[in-house]
């Protein structure tokens, strides 16, 4: 019976996945553009100053309005986003390859690896991590480059553990088995029978994270422990138009909504990748 | 039950002694001076008296800085222990006094929003199960996707404009009083709200799947019943874990609200000292955070034994 | 144990008339059950049979009012003698619990993980208006009438803490609170094991007699409604085909797909069941016609034009068939002549062992760092496997035979003893060496969908091992694995699909195609069938049995069912606690002098009935107690002092007969016979 009745319910929520896939990327892909090409090509430089010009609302020639400084805020906001994404995608290929490389060797050696690795996992785990990236920035002062190694060394954590996770998982499974039974290599198990299945979960994860890791790292940069300026970042741009947020609220809406819009995109787009390469739910997420 | 608590209550204390064996290490190696973490550089700072070289020598004989450091670790922790944590640099009071004057606020946030995340969070993810697939269920899910990515300084700041300024409906003028605290502790309550809805939607649907939700519905009980005291009861477990987590980490939510919305708290308090680089707060906070960290992971403990005989029990057979 | 009067022709409590339900999809209603005429009485006890997606459980479902979303009553009615009219697909107030209730197949997991016993069942009194201060001794009292003993520790308990027995009775305990007039029970013992099963139908009969109520029992197996129930109903493909007394239509059937299903059951003593055609179709796929008919013999153009109808039900014997069986006397006698007689592989005088196990022992730790706890898996099990040769081992849940099964695959390190295949002993081999030798031995397990990567078709699935040896270029190997789908008789057109598309019999199939892909000497076949329908599991095994006399491989079969293994004439190792009690010789079925362990297992077949039922406190399998003496004492009737004490040696009774017995002398002759019309 099920199967008659889950044909067409999985074809809809194919066509959804693909929805929220579509939608997700394109408007992540329009942001990275912006960012990436966006300073490259525009008039105004992003630390310029012009007299006379500060604080205007949003017109046809500044597209976000201007800065206390006579700034285009626009060419700010874009530059603040190129300083914001890049810092995150850092963060997040230095978690990944740390958190994947140390959970696969604690799963499958097992033993005192294992021990080792998820001790020091569960300790870091433990840490609230908004909470130990301000004793970092506390103890280590602030800067962009402090923050992203506080994330960094807390953030890897998650990915030991899910990937160490996945591992067992997989390993117990019955067609890990089945193939060594029919005489498969250590070789062939972990990268034809294993990996496939694992890194499915994980590119869901990271790309859901890598909404929180914007927001945190920006988070820290609006209470000051970040990228300082003149130099742009959405969240530094945040609290720079906090004074002004009276009189000129563009300079507090348009890099908010920036980081708004760049986690919603990657939302969803995590969202729809998780139901097509984590069928088994193998992350562990609500769906 | 009672031995079980026993047991994890014990196994608090060797944590604490690793973490704070871990803030000494940090401590220490942090840059600087630990001279110049008790009592500030040589030279710097207004209200600060300047401490003469020689003065900084005996300081550093009387800290038994010069001490091989396990016994440097005995002298800090015997001071830590007995809540001497030295004083600011600011204002050169004692930093337990000045901590005893603003937790009780952060506190105050802290459960008010650990409440309104609760009465949130909770039916939304009962409503959202059980309309699974209808309109209720996807207005949920669509709400909690744009608040997940809604970054909550953003959100305050928004909140603080629309309420505060254009509506004039909030006192925004910052206090500690509950009339201050409601909307910085929902906004911070928001940010994780999705999270915990989703996490018990999806925990909630798989249990009212289950076997035993058939068989109570074959004997006749009512929806209500079934649906609280068996699925619910079930579902909540895995989210236990993260609301554990969250209060554990208010003292981080709290820096970035109370510093919106001005209210004079420990988040606020550390926020100043970091970006004045008094060190003594910031040891106290980590010190603070650690303790709290501990307690909430020990609650979340044993509630889960509580709740779950299967920890309980450690599974283990018995018939 | 056969009801002794038909029919206490009690008033009617349910009909059904026409009744229908289906499943809405984007594409239409997906029907699950179609116009289904029925009725049940008061303290009747009628069994419903079909195979898996025949609509058995949905109709079970849809009387309670718990048919699983989104389906929904699509026609016809529900009457319910004490309400009036009412269709049912959506739940009815007053209904559940009151009028009927229920009990299900896995017991376990029929109840809430984390409350209490005596919670669980306050809740269910409470329901049923017992006052808080009398609830207590209400729910003990339900719990002796379930023969229950210590009330009050089992209201203290959690499920985890229960064996699955007793959380059956405890399931069985909670549905009697409300004094319903109808208990259905869906697959009540299906997850359990032999023993126990036993036990749990030999409750429902005494509590149906005690109580009254009438008992709709569900079940795919026919011992178990001989056992139970006076009259039957047979369901295919969301219809009901046959409708009568359990003698009569066990005995007698007349639908050929009643009589189909009988013949493909593996019976004790009897050789391979008759080879069904075909696959029993998704009642959501078959159109107004009879959905026999692609595998009856009998079809003609009228069976096409619409289906027979049933006959409401009324007592007499009725099948939906244009064409009925006539009645030809007495059909056991017929069928079992039909039944080929298992062919015991001709082995030569003195062979050379394929398989040598000796003296394996192995203890798993259980357990964290506190409380640390070791189980005994296997102990001195020494087992021999000789070419071409069947040899079938038999025990319970944790008897031991999949730890065994996978250390003869290399998955496993036992703690001791040898494990020689061709001579090479296994234990002594480097990783890279006991690779080598996996080509010669190759495994098929229970679950084989889950056995098969999900991600891969299933042509590169068979494809696999030959890859993993560097046999052939893939041409070559496509090519193998090809001709050996074939073989195992899986079309072209599944070749190029993913594992999750084939259905649990073609999966199975898939396994055999793949572990035969290498031409392995010995094949290793942890339960293949536990998961098939009836007519799959015959099918399987003709395939398997018919492969095994092609290609000679030696078969190390492991199987909870006794009658599976004789039917496919295998040598018989029984065991229990991770011990070898007996061994049976091939093909001596008529064998009755046994381990009064493998005695309990064989009385406890449904549908067969020794001399005197023991059926024993099968409660001890839970306890991992560790034994210096025979595993079986505690349930066994001629125990003496000695067998506690001291594990009895392997001693050899008759020719290739041997068991592990102090009393071996003073055995009974057990004098099993089936049940007449099975």
């Amino acid at each position: 019976m099920l199967r008659v009745v889950a044909g067409p319910l999985l074809n809809r929520f194919a066509a959804r996945t693909n929805f929220l896939i579509v939608i997700g990327g394109a408007a992540l892909g329009l942001i990275l553009l912006a960012v990436s090409i966006g300073p490259l090509v525009m008039q105004t430089d992003a630390l310029s100053f012009e007299r006379g010009k500060e604080l205007l609302p949003p017109s046809a020639d500044h597209w976000f309005g201007t800065d206390r400084f006579g700034r285009d805020f626009f060419a700010r906001v874009l530059e603040g986003g190129r300083v914001s994404l890049t810092a995150a995608f850092i963060a997040m290929s230095l978690i990944l390859a740390i958190g994947i490389t140390l959970g696969a060797i604690a799963g499958y050696l097992g033993s005192w690896v294992d021990g080792a690795v998820m001790r020091i996992v569960d300790v870091l785990l433990a840490l609230p991590p908004f909470v130990a990236a301000i004793a970092i920035a506390g103890l280590f002062g602030t800067g962009l480059q402090v923050i992203l190694i506080g994330v960094v060394t807390l953030w890897w954590a998650w990915y030991a553990r899910i990937t160490r996770g996945i591992v067992l998982q997989v390993k117990e499974r019955l067609h890990v088995d089945a193939a060594k039974a029919a005489g498969a290599t250590t070789f062939s198990i972990v990268f034809r029978e294993i990996v496939p299945l694992a890194a499915g979960p994980v590119i869901v994860v990271a790309t859901l994270d890598l909404g929180s890791l914007i927001l945190t790292i920006a988070g820290l940069s609006f209470l000051g422990l970040g990228e300082q300026p003149p130099n742009p970042e959405w969240g530094t741009l945040l609290s720079e138009g906090r004074a002004y947020f009276l009189v000129s609220p563009h300079l507090t809406l348009f890099p908010g909504l920036m980081i708004f819009l760049t986690v919603l995109a990657l939302n969803l787009l995590g969202e729809g990748l998780h139901e097509r390469l984590d069928p088994y739910n193998l992350a562990g997420r609500g769906g | 039950m009672l031995k079980y608590a026993l047991r994890r209550i014990l196994v608090v204390f060797p944590t604490l002694v690793a973490a704070s064996l871990i803030i000494f290490a940090l401590i220490r190696f942090a840059p600087g001076d630990p001279v110049d973490i008790m009592y500030g550089p040589a030279g710097m700072g207004h209200s600060t008296a300047t401490i003469s070289q020689e003065a900084r020598d005996k300081v550093r004989g009387q800290l038994g800085l010069l001490e091989p450091p396990p016994i440097q670790y005995a002298i800090w922790l015997g001071r830590v222990v007995r809540l001497d944590l030295g004083t600011t640099f600011k204002t050169r009071r004692p930093v337990v006094d000045e901590l005893a004057e603003r937790l009780p606020t952060t506190a105050k946030l802290a459960f008010l929003s650990f409440g309104i995340l609760l009465v949130t969070a909770i039916p939304l993810g009962v409503v959202s199960a059980v309309n699974q697939g209808k309109a209720a269920d996807h207005g949920v899910r669509f709400v909690a996707l744009v608040f997940s990515a809604m970054p909550s300084f953003w959100l305050g700041l928004l909140l603080l404009y629309l309420l505060g300024v254009q509506w004039d409906v909030i006192d925004i003028s910052g206090g500690s009083e509950l009339k201050h605290l409601i909307l910085p502790a929902a906004v911070m309550a928001l940010g994780i709200v999705p999270t915990i809805s989703r996490l018990l939607r999806a925990s909630l649907i798989s249990e009212l799947g289950q076997l035993y939700i058939v068989f109570a519905r074959a004997q006749g009980l009512s929806d209500g019943v079934v649906l609280w005291r068996h699925a619910v009861r079930v579902a909540v477990l895995p989210i236990m874990a993260l609301l554990g987590l969250y209060l554990g980490g208010a003292l981080g939510g709290s820096v970035i609200v109370e510093s919106i919305f001005s209210i004079p708290g420990v988040g606020k308090w550390v926020l100043d000292s970091i970006l004045g680089r008094d060190f003594p707060v910031v040891q106290a906070y980590m010190l603070l955070a650690v303790v709290i960290i501990a307690t909430a992971n020990l609650v979340v403990d044993l509630s889960y034994a509580v709740l779950d005989p299967r920890i309980r029990f450690g599974g283990r057979q018995v018939a | 144990m056969v009801m002794e009067t038909l029919a206490t022709s009690g008033s009617n409590l349910v009909r059904l008339t026409n009744f229908s339900v289906g499943y809405p999809t984007s594409n239409g209603v997906v029907p699950a059950l179609r116009d289904i005429s029925l009725d049940i009485c008061e303290g009747e006890s009628l069994a419903l049979v079909g195979e898996s997606g025949s609509g058995k459980s949905t109709l079970a479902r849809a009387l309670i009012g718990l048919v699983e979303a989104p389906g929904r009553a699509t026609g016809g009615e529900i009457e319910l003698a004490s309400l009036g009219r009412s269709t049912s697909a959506d739940r009815r107030t007053g209904v559940a619990g009151k009028i009927m209730t229920m009990v299900l197949q896995e017991p376990r997991d029929s109840l809430n993980p984390v409350l209490s016993i005596g919670s669980q069942m306050g809740m269910v009194l409470a329901r049923r208006g017992v006052p808080r201060r009398e609830r207590r001794s209400a729910a003990s009292e339900l719990l002796r009438s379930v023969r229950l003993e210590d009330a009050s520790r089992v209201l203290r308990s959690y499920p985890f803490q229960l064996s699955g027995g007793m959380c059956q009775r405890v399931a069985i305990a909670m549905a009697l609170a409300g004094q319903a007039k109808l208990l259905i029970a869906d697959e009540p013992t299906t997850a359990l094991d032999v023993r126990v099963q036993a036990s749990i139908l030999r409750l429902l009969s005494e509590l149906q007699r005690e109580h009254g109520f009438a008992l709709l029992l569900v079940s795919h197996d026919f011992g178990v409604v001989a056992e139970v129930s006076q009259t039957v109903a047979v369901m295919y493909a969301g219809r009901l085909v046959e409708y009568g007394p359990t003698t009569e239509v066990l005995g007698n059937p007349r639908h050929p797909y009643t009589a189909a299903l009988l013949n493909a059951r593996p019976t004790l003593g009897a050789g391979l069941p008759i080879r069904p055609i075909g696959q029993a179709p998704d009642a959501g796929k078959v159109h107004d016609q009879c959905a026999y008919i692609p595998r009856c013999q009998h079809a003609d153009a009228l069976c096409s034009e619409s289906p027979h109808p049933l006959p409401d039900g009324s007592l007499s014997h009725s099948a939906a068939c244009y064409h009925p069986i006539e009645f030809v006397g007495e059909r056991s006698v017929d069928a079992a002549a039909a039944r080929q007689s298992p062919e015991i592989p001709k082995l030569p005088l003195k062979p050379a062992k394929l398989l040598e196990v000796r003296d394996l022992n192995k203890r798993f730790r259980v357990g964290g760092a506190l409380g640390k706890q070791s189980v005994q898996a296997l102990t001195d099990v020494s087992l021999d496997v000789s070419p071409g040769e069947i040899v079938g081992i038999a025990g319970e849940t944790g008897c031991g035979k999949s730890t065994l099964a996978k250390c003869v695959l290399g998955l496993e390190y036992p703690d001791s003893g040898s494990i020689r295949i061709d001579g090479v002993d296994l234990t002594k081999l480097g990783k890279s060496e006991v690779r080598k030798l996996r080509r010669r031995v190759q495994a098929v397990f229970q679950d084989a969908r889950a056995s098969m990567n999900p991600n891969r078709k299933i042509i590169d699935v068979v494809q696999e091992p030959l890859r993993n040896f560097g046999i052939g270029d893939r041409h070559e190997r496509a090519e193998r694995a090809r001709e050996m789908l074939s073989r195992v008789g899986l079309s072209d057109d599944l070749f190029e699909r993913s594992p999750g598309q084939l259905s649990s019999g073609q999966c199975q199939r898939a396994a055999l195609a793949r572990a035969l892909v290498l031409n392995p000497r010995l094949l290793i076949c942890d339960e293949p069938f536990s998961s098939l329908d009836l007519s799959a599991q015959a099918q399987l095994m003709h395939l398997l049995s018919d492969l095994q006399a092609e290609y000679g491989f030696g078969l190390l079969l492991i199987s909870h069912d006794l009658a599976v293994l004789t039917s496919l004439g295998s040598r018989i190792v029984v065991m229990l606690g991770g011990r070898i009690l007996e061994v049976l010789p091939a093909g001596q079925t008529e064998h009755r002098i046994v381990h009064p362990y493998t005695g309990a297992l064989l009385q406890s077949i449904p549908g067969f009935s020794g001399n005197e039922r023991r059926v024993g406190r099968p409660h001890s399998a839970a306890k991992k107690i560790e034994l210096s003496g025979c595993p079986f004492v505690s349930d066994c009737d001629l125990a003496i002092d000695l067998c506690g004490e001291v594990m009895p040696a392997m001693s050899t009774t008759a020719a290739g007969h041997e068991m592990a017995c102090h009393r071996s002398a003073d055995l009974p002759d057990l004098q099993l016979v089936s049940t007449a019309h099975l």
